[in-house]
């Protein structure tokens, strides 16, 4: 009877724990239904919350993007007969759209790390006690305030062939250079370019510095470290990102630096201020569509790759800083 | 993951669908009949039998009121009358009014009572030239012809000043008051015993005149850069309420009567109704879709029914051939279906118009539908013509007569017509004149069609350009240089236009389509800013009053050459009589060539290369091409068939006769010329002469064609030159760069 008494017991509690594992199984289930039921809950409060800004970015970037792809494989938007690679080869065979991308490329290639390294040695410079810093400051900035057709003007009046420029010229006795349709055209260009962006990237590059914590850099000149390897080592370290930030907004004003070229010297301008954006604006005023589509495309493929190369050059020098 | 990425890859399909759906609707819509209107105004004839010149119709209570004008050789008297015709009959009555035959009817209208209000302009010529006496008679006649009311204009219109005694316009408001205009400045208002009630004096030209609907007297003027409807406000006796939003009008025929209110306003291939109240204008018709040429319109009613009455005249013929149209408004769908041919350009010249309204009279399977681009400059016609093309929406048959030819043809929007020649039973490639044919052709394809053409030269005394066609610009340098000093080049030249037409016709040294490359910055190009540069500027230019005549200048030797566009021997035979001497078409300067090009006198025509109906746009082109056509009289330009090209020469070299009073054969003059002081009867040429012209044909080696945006580069940059302030081969460079990359981006 004790046998049967035990067996009993330990039938019992054989039970017991097969119910408990059951119930435990039931809880577990009845858990990952509720946790289930609450990620979904998530993110559809999170798809919700994005919703209106992820149809502004589809119905204004995504969409439009697709409608040109689709301009560009296509014969005209009318007929709609896919030429697949055509207009592609038809536009990497233009001469036009050589110069106009050979141009942009040069203009990028000076203009933009000059944007930077200037900028970032102003903001330097500026970050020491100098007298009239702030004044400085406010100088640079100045031409941010101006509008583009005043300083279309200015230019115009510096540079014109009977312009203020060629008269100082004359009093050292050289004979004047027509700026805006000769070589020297993209010069006058790239330093209109850092006139106007110099300023906005130096007070980036002030914020940027001004938060580099500062008892790193005591330590460093505790360790005897000299101002050169402070800069390398540790300024432009903790500056990666902003640097990186500096080149994109500066590769992005370089393209956009077509506006005052095209006010300074209108749709057909002397050959080495042919932009992409002239290439563009004129086969859109001419509505080639599909010329313009497909150069839009490798502009914007050519875009990628540049700012994809700087996102890895940031990530491999900069990530331990902002980790 | 896995979920996240189905959803893309769904999402993906879906707006792949979404794309290939959007491809499908479009293509059927691209396929299906263009700009179909709801409704048609359909056209019923009735022809009358008027052989005379008819003018000055009015409509009232169903009887039609005009004027005839006729010349009896015979007797060589001219005698005028107005006629009376029943709608619906085709017999005229002549009303009892005399007419002398000094006296001519200027205008004619009716008033509400149905009289006949006529404006009479007799001219006596005294036995001086000096003693001419200008008479204008008001006369009031019944619906029979009886007088009712006479009265002399002369102390009425006594300020007329140095344009005389002129009506222009004449109308009539519900109280029978008589308005009257010289479209100068006056407005004269009389009552309806032709009592003068009050003078208006206006500031502008007056365009047109009219009485509206609702019985308002109106003018037409241009007011602060727009055109303005300007009411005649008997109160204050001046110009009163102003209608803007006027569609573009000129002329007798432009401002009538509405059926229902305002206005029909007719202005150009369009006829639209005007609301007064609501300043709206909105089409009713038009005339090409009517089958009618608005040219040939004499009268304009619209009738009580909605009906719309017109009277054409039609003087191809010997004699004006006179129809009655009635045409009434009709659903689309109950009008026979054709399939739609579009023809677009910039505007639609007077043959092209009347060839359309032909071919849609007698082609059962096509219809024509013209679009004129015109709008108010050349840019933004050319501009909307080129946005149609580019985006897939280009007219079946492009009228190519204002440029951009090398660029369709490089962009390959024009389709080759060889082929279409080809299927031709009755036309023949090989049947009209090579040059002009080899001017379109590339690679053996040929992408455009002109049926008839001029040559544009220059022309120069032989003893100083010599016998051969064709020099360079070293040559007419050297003989420039060897003439007097002050001795003229080109008659009224300037830098600009010297620029403008040697580098116009002789754009094919510097710009080569076919492989884009441009050659500005060469010697060549130097040369000619250099030698443009030797006129005085437009702005310098003095024209001397004083000086002699261009033909005087030529046989003295103070002028040297001449440009000109030669369009047929008898101009060869006027240019050699002015310059007195035998002469040379030496040409434009060319660095190979004979510097003479060829242009289309009337119409270039091609093809869309995306038209689907390429056969129905060959149908159209070809008959302009047809022996029929090019056979015609008094056609603008050479014709570009052989034969009909042969036989406009053998004509030119047969003699006219007429028949004197004896009946004896009396040979008489073709035509005749006049250049300033320099007039010239045209005989039958000799063979010389027309060998001259023949050679000019055969050699003509390169196609003239207009680029604006091309000439706008080149001129922007020669002024800079030309003020001295920089140097030809700089300016050369410049011109180079900025063409050069048009030039790329454009093929």
């Amino acid at each position: 009877m004790k046998l049967l008494g035990k067996q009993r017991n330990a039938k019992f509690k054989n039970m017991q724990s097969k119910e408990l594992h059951e119930h435990k199984k039931i809880n577990q289930r009845k858990h990952k239904r509720v946790s289930f039921d609450m990620k979904q809950r998530r993110r559809l409060s999170l798809g919700l919350y994005m919703a209106p800004s992820l149809t502004g970015v589809s119905i204004f970037f995504i969409l439009p993007f697709i409608v040109v792809f689709y301009y560009s494989m296509v014969d005209n938007p009318i007929n709609n007969e896919f030429v697949f690679f055509d207009n592609f080869i038809n536009v990497f065979s233009n001469g036009a759209f050589q110069l106009a991308a050979m141009n942009t490329l040069k203009f990028s290639m000076v203009a933009v790390p000059l944007a930077v390294l200037l900028s970032l040695g102003l903001a330097m410079l500026l970050d020491h006690k100098i007298p009239y810093r702030s004044q400085f400051r406010t100088f640079f900035l100045t031409p941010m305030m101006v509008p583009v057709a005043s300083v279309v003007l200015i230019f115009q009046v510096i540079f014109h062939y009977n312009g203020a420029m060629n008269d100082v010229l004359s009093i050292f006795g050289i004979s004047k250079i027509d700026w805006f349709k000769s070589s020297y055209a993209q010069v006058v260009i790239i330093i209109l370019f850092l006139w106007k962006n110099l300023g906005y990237n130096m007070i980036l590059f002030m914020a940027a510095i001004s938060s580099i914590p500062k008892d790193i850099l005591e330590v460093a000149v505790l360790e005897s470290a000299s101002p050169w390897q402070v800069f390398i080592n540790i300024k432009i370290r903790y500056l990666s990102s902003t640097i990186l930030f500096v080149t994109i907004l500066s590769l992005i004003s370089s393209f956009k630096v077509f506006r005052e070229i095209y006010l300074l010297t209108s749709d057909y301008p002397y050959d080495t201020l042919y932009m992409l954006q002239h290439f563009m604006n004129n086969t859109f005023r001419s509505l080639d569509y599909q010329k313009l589509s497909a150069a839009a495309i490798i502009m914007s493929i050519f875009m990628i790759i540049i700012i994809g190369a700087l996102f890895i050059t940031e990530n491999r020098f900069g990530k331990d800083m902002e980790e | 993951m896995k979920r996240f990425y189905k959803k893309l890859t769904l999402l993906g399909v879906a707006i792949a669908m979404c794309v290939s759906l959007t491809a499908c609707g479009k293509k059927e819509t691209s396929t299906s009949v263009k700009d179909q209107k709801e409704f048609v105004y359909v056209p019923e004839y009735q022809e009358i039998s008027e052989k005379d010149d008819l003018s000055n119709l009015v409509v009232s209570n169903n009887m039609i009121y005009y004027t005839t004008w006729s010349y009896d050789e015979a007797t060589e008297t001219t005698s005028s009358s107005i006629k009376a015709l029943e709608i619906g009959q085709t017999e005229s009555k002549v009303l009892p009014i005399e007419l002398t035959q000094d006296e001519n009817v200027s205008m004619m209208n009716v008033d509400k009572d149905g009289n006949l209000v006529v404006v009479i302009s007799s001219s006596i010529q005294g036995e001086n030239p000096e003693d001419y006496t200008q008479v204008v008679t008001l006369k009031k006649f019944d619906k029979d012809g009886k007088e009712l009311m006479a009265k002399n204009l002369e102390e009425v219109m006594k300020d007329t000043g140095e344009f005389g005694m002129y009506i222009q316009y004449l109308t009539l408001d519900d109280e029978g008051n008589i308005y009257l205009s010289n479209g100068d400045s006056k407005i004269w208002v009389l009552d309806n015993s032709g009592n003068e009630l009050f003078t208006i004096s206006t500031d502008s030209y007056i365009s047109a005149m009219g009485t509206s609907k609702e019985g308002k007297v109106v003018v037409c003027v241009y007011e602060q850069d727009k055109v303005v409807l300007r009411e005649i406000d008997k109160t204050s006796k001046a110009l009163g309420a102003s209608f803007e939003n006027v569609p573009d009008l000129y002329g007798n025929l432009s401002l009538l009567k509405g059926v229902e209110k305002g206005f029909l306003v007719n202005s150009g291939n369009t006829l639209y109704e005007y609301d007064l109240d609501t300043q709206e204008k909105k089409e009713i018709l038009n005339w090409i879709d009517c089958d009618i040429d608005s040219n040939s319109l004499a009268a304009i009613v619209g009738l009580e029914d909605g009906r719309i009455f017109a009277v054409t005249r039609d003087w191809s013929g010997e004699n004006t051939k006179s129809d009655i149209v009635y045409l009434t408004k009709t659903k689309s769908s109950e009008v026979a279906q054709k399939t739609i041919i579009t023809y677009g350009g910039l505007y639609l010249s007077s043959n092209v118009r009347s060839a359309i309204i032909n071919f849609n009279k007698t082609h059962d399977k096509y219809r024509i539908q013209p679009k004129e681009y015109i709008s108010d400059d050349y840019e933004a016609g050319m501009a909307q013509l080129n946005s149609d093309i580019v985006s897939g929406n280009a007219p079946d048959i492009i009228d190519l007569s204002n440029g951009s030819v090398n660029q369709y043809i490089e962009k390959g929007i024009l389709e080759d017509l060889y082929p279409l020649f080809d299927k031709d039973s009755e036309l023949k490639k090989e049947n009209y004149v090579q040059s002009v044919f080899k001017a379109y052709e590339r690679d053996g394809k040929l992408y455009a069609a002109m049926p008839t053409f001029s040559i544009n030269t220059i022309i120069g005394k032989a003893s100083d350009v010599g016998s051969d066609m064709g020099w360079t610009l070293e040559e007419l340098m050297a003989l420039v240089n060897s003439k007097p000093e002050g001795t003229e080049v080109f008659s009224y030249a300037t830098k600009e236009s010297i620029l403008y037409s040697l580098c116009t016709y002789g754009l094919t040294d510097y710009v080569d389509w076919s492989t884009g490359k441009c050659s500005f910055d060469t010697e060549n190009f130097i040369k000619v800013l250099e030698f443009s540069n030797r006129f005085s500027s437009d702005s310098e230019y003095a024209y001397d009053e004083s000086a002699p005549s261009m033909p005087t200048k030529i046989r003295n030797g103070q002028l040297l050459l001449m440009m000109t566009n030669v369009s047929d021997v008898a101009s060869y035979q006027m240019y050699e009589a002015m310059f007195g001497e035998p002469i040379t078409f030496i040409g434009y300067p060319s660095s190979s060539g004979t510097g003479s090009s060829i242009s289309a006198s009337d119409v270039l025509l091609g093809i869309s290369s995306k038209s689907k109906n390429k056969e129905g746009a060959w149908e159209f082109i070809r008959t302009f091409l047809t022996p029929e056509y090019q056979t015609k009289d008094n056609m603008w330009g050479f014709p570009v068939l052989q034969y009909a090209l042969d036989d406009v020469f053998k004509k030119a070299m047969e003699p006219e006769f007429y028949t004197d009073e004896s009946g004896n054969q009396v040979k008489t003059m073709k035509t005749s010329w006049g250049y300033d002081d320099f007039n010239f009867d045209v005989y039958e040429a000799t063979q010389e002469q027309v060998d001259k012209v023949k050679n000019l044909i055969d050699n003509a080696d390169s196609v003239y064609e207009y680029n604006d945006e091309m000439y706008k580069i080149i001129s922007e940059e020669a002024a800079a030159f030309f003020a001295g302030q920089k140097s030809a081969q700089d300016v050369a460079s410049v011109i180079q760069s900025r063409v050069q990359i048009y030039v790329n981006e454009n093929r």
